[in-house]
């Protein structure tokens, strides 16, 4: 895996952020960005040099929910091919049947497994489909 | 056989208004026909009445004829003159002359001894009676009488009448002079002329003689049958009254009145009656046709009423029972139709009640509605508030976790051993917390009925398999066991929640390896018909029968799980449930001091379950 990928977390909880940094600062990832909130997602995400190769969305989220941002980037072409994870602790039975039937390519559930962290990230670069809801 | 009940009400109705129809038919067709009988009989004893009097008169009427022509005969000069010659000659060419005019069937003369001056018929000898009326005009009498004579081995029968041919200046009886009529079928003829459906016949000796009717031939002609025939009116004629017969003879379906005249009492021994038939059959045909007529306008009349009242049942009972039954199957749970009341009659009162009904059941539907609603609402609210709860603890779990192994892993500064001790149980504790928290969520949407699968067409079961093997090795690090495994070459893929069935299996194992101190724990997978059965085995402890049931029920963990700590004693229950949400099976084969196999089966391809993504 290329320690210099460029992932884009978006993330209102400030504990979570703070999680996935430590996350990456263990497994080197050096090109992590974080959104803060969903304002002007659109414009902000366009904008983003380089382009993510991964995007791990938050679901509870305002003004726009992890829902409404996936629907922003798959109108997008500049994302096709971009893997949209959803990153949530909403992991009940319709919750994630939700997820899944709206189209995104995985779902990790907070809290976050440290030691599993690296293998799933590889598979998802990888392709995989990893729906890991129970810890 | 149909039966009566089953047909449907109109039929019935119809049935019975035929059946009510039918009988007033036939009683007014019997009334009718027994009127119109009477009738006859009445117009026939008035036709016969008078028929018999003027059959009497014309009798009477021949009788004072004959009378008349022989006394001219008798007083004629010429004739006279002959008789007292007693010139045979003469009084013969005198009387075949007029006879010529007169034509008489026979004409005697005698002169004043008796004996025979001429006879027009001199062949025939003549009967006893005919000197006996000669006698009597020798004395000076005139008379009419009835002569019986047989000629050809046949009786013949006229009437006759005698006169005595006087010397006109001394008074004195020269002779006598008979002239006679045959009694036959031409007589008989004459005397009925010109009278319409009356016939005639003579009776002597119980016998018809002559008739009016000439041809045998015609075999519905009363008098050469003799049905009409009535010997006892017959002796009643001998003693010279007029018989009317009672009942009417029926000849062919004509009805006659029958008559018998007595045509003279001056003959010893012998007496011939006229019989006297009335054909009454214009009274016949007018009864039959008012009969045809009346039947024909009641049928009509029958049948307008059938309609009229059929139309009116069909209005006023059966259309609102149909639209009654109609709404009343109240299809698809339209309970707010209401049938339309017409009446107050007893279909309005059945509507009526029917109504109350259908509002009785309405409200009662609305009320379950709204019960029903209000059941999926504190549903909704649950299951929102159990999301919520999810949501809220993991989120702070998830800095607690993370941020402890974090600093447990000295990315913050050096930790001693003893801290990274203390700062590991931290860890643990969060995910144990965690994993109660799962459970209880499991086991709450289990109770609520609202546990709902994902599911997913060609699953996998080997990486399934893999993944619960790293975890049970995991987990047995420290302790002197070995996993083995048994994994049928080329299983199935089959249809299920792979997340439900890696967390069942993972329960499984995870009870197996804590609860197993040495031996080895042996996964093993096999398909069986349509199911795929998953046995993990250890050599561990066992469990004891009453044990055996109590480790699938909530909250009751065994007395050895209790002992050993960790876990929540609902990960059993809700493995069996998952298992069973899957139409599959989760049971136990154990025995104490040997170990344990827990057995699942899930169905390969279950029809009972739909995959949640449609591709």
């Amino acid at each position: 895996m290329d320690q210099d990928i460029a992932i884009l977390y978006v993330e209102d909880d400030p504990r979570s952020r703070k999680v996935m940094q430590m996350i990456a600062h263990d497994i080197g990832l050096t090109n992590l960005t974080i959104f803060e909130d969903s304002t002007d997602f659109k414009v902000k995400v366009s904008a983003l040099e380089p382009k993510p190769r991964l995007i791990f969305l938050d679901i509870h989220m305002s003004p726009h929910s992890g829902f409404e941002m996936l629907e922003m980037l798959r109108q997008s072409k500049q994302f096709d091919g971009v893997p949209v994870v959803a990153m949530t602790a909403s992991v009940m039975n319709e919750e994630v049947h939700r997820l899944r039937t709206c189209g995104f390519d995985g779902c990790l559930a907070k809290p976050i497994d440290f030691d599993s962290f690296p293998e799933a990230l590889n598979r998802i670069l990888n392709g995989e489909k990893i729906w890991r809801i129970v810890s | 056989m149909v039966r009566l009940g089953n047909i449907s009400l109109s039929i019935k109705l119809s049935f019975l208004l035929l059946l009510v129809l039918g009988v007033l038919l036939v009683a007014t067709i019997l009334l009718l026909y027994s009127n119109t009988a009477t009738l006859t009989e009445e117009i026939g004893s008035e036709r016969i009445a008078q028929e018999v009097n003027i059959m009497k008169n014309h009798l009477a009427e021949v009788e004072k004829q004959l009378v008349v022509n022989v006394n001219f005969t008798a007083s004629n000069i010429p004739f006279i003159q002959a008789v007292g010659r007693r010139s045979t000659d003469t009084v013969t060419g005198l009387i075949t002359t007029a006879n010529n005019s007169l034509d008489m069937d026979d004409i005697d003369v005698v002169d004043g001894d008796g004996k025979v001056l001429a006879d027009l018929t001199p062949g025939v000898e003549d009967a006893a009676s005919d000197s006996t009326l000669l006698e009597s005009a020798l004395k000076g009498n005139s008379s009419t009488g009835i002569l019986v004579k047989e000629v050809n081995g046949q009786d013949e029968i006229s009437i006759s009448a005698v006169a005595p041919v006087n010397n006109i200046r001394q008074g004195t009886v020269l002779g006598a002079i008979q002239m006679s009529q045959n009694i036959d079928d031409e007589f008989l003829r004459k005397l009925a002329f010109e009278r319409d459906g009356v016939y005639l016949g003579l009776v002597y000796n119980d016998q018809i003689r002559a008739r009016t009717t000439s041809s045998e031939a015609d075999s519905s002609v009363i008098l050469h049958s003799n049905v009409a025939f009535s010997p006892d009116a017959v002796k009643l004629v001998a003693s010279g009254q007029t018989v009317v017969l009672d009942k009417l003879i029926s000849n062919g379906n004509v009805p006659y009145a029958v008559a018998y005249i007595p045509i003279s009492s001056n003959v010893n021994g012998a007496s011939p009656a006229l019989m006297v038939l009335v054909e009454l059959n214009e009274i016949y045909v007018f009864q039959n046709s008012t009969l045809v007529k009346t039947i024909f306008v009641f049928a009509i009349l029958a049948v307008i009423a059938l309609a009229v009242i059929y139309f009116s049942l069909q209005t006023i009972t059966i259309q609102p029972l149909n639209v009654l039954k109609t709404i009343a199957h109240m299809t698809g749970g339209q309970y707010d139709q209401r049938i339309p009341i017409t009446g107050q009659d007893e279909v309005g009162q059945l509507a009526a009640t029917f109504n109350e009904m259908a509002e009785a059941i309405q409200q009662r539907e609305t009320s379950l509605q709204a019960a029903r609603a209000q059941a999926e609402r504190s549903d909704q609210v649950k299951s929102a508030f159990l999301a919520s709860m999810s949501h809220e603890l993991r989120t702070p779990l998830n800095a607690i976790i993370n941020f402890t192994r974090y600093v447990a892993k000295g990315s913050l500064g050096e930790v001693n051993a003893q801290q990274v001790e203390t700062l590991n149980e931290v860890v643990d504790s969060g995910k144990h917390l965690l994993n109660l928290i799962n459970d209880v969520l499991d086991m709450s949407k289990i109770e609520a009925d609202s546990l709902k699968l994902f599911v997913e067409d060609d699953i996998d079961v080997k990486s399934i398999l893999q993944s619960i093997i790293s975890t049970g090795k995991a987990l047995m690090k420290e302790k002197s066991l070995e996993i083995q495994t048994d994994i049928q070459e080329n299983l199935p893929l089959i249809r299920a929640d792979r997340q439900r069935v890696l967390q069942i299996l993972l329960n499984i194992i995870s009870n197996a390896c804590k609860f197993t101190e040495q031996g080895h724990v042996k996964v093993r997978a096999y398909a069986v018909a349509d199911e795929m059965i998953f046995a993990i085995e250890d050599t561990g402890p066992g469990i004891s029968v009453e044990d055996q049931i109590s480790v699938f029920q909530p909250f009751k963990q065994t007395t050895t799980g209790l002992r050993q700590g960790g876990g929540t004693g609902l990960g059993m229950p809700i493995s069996k449930s998952l298992a069973e949400a899957h139409g599959g099976r989760l049971w136990i084969e154990s025995e104490i001091g040997k170990g344990s196999t827990f057995y699942c089966a899930i169905p390969i391809k279950s029809e009972m379950l739909i995959p949640s993504l449609v591709a």
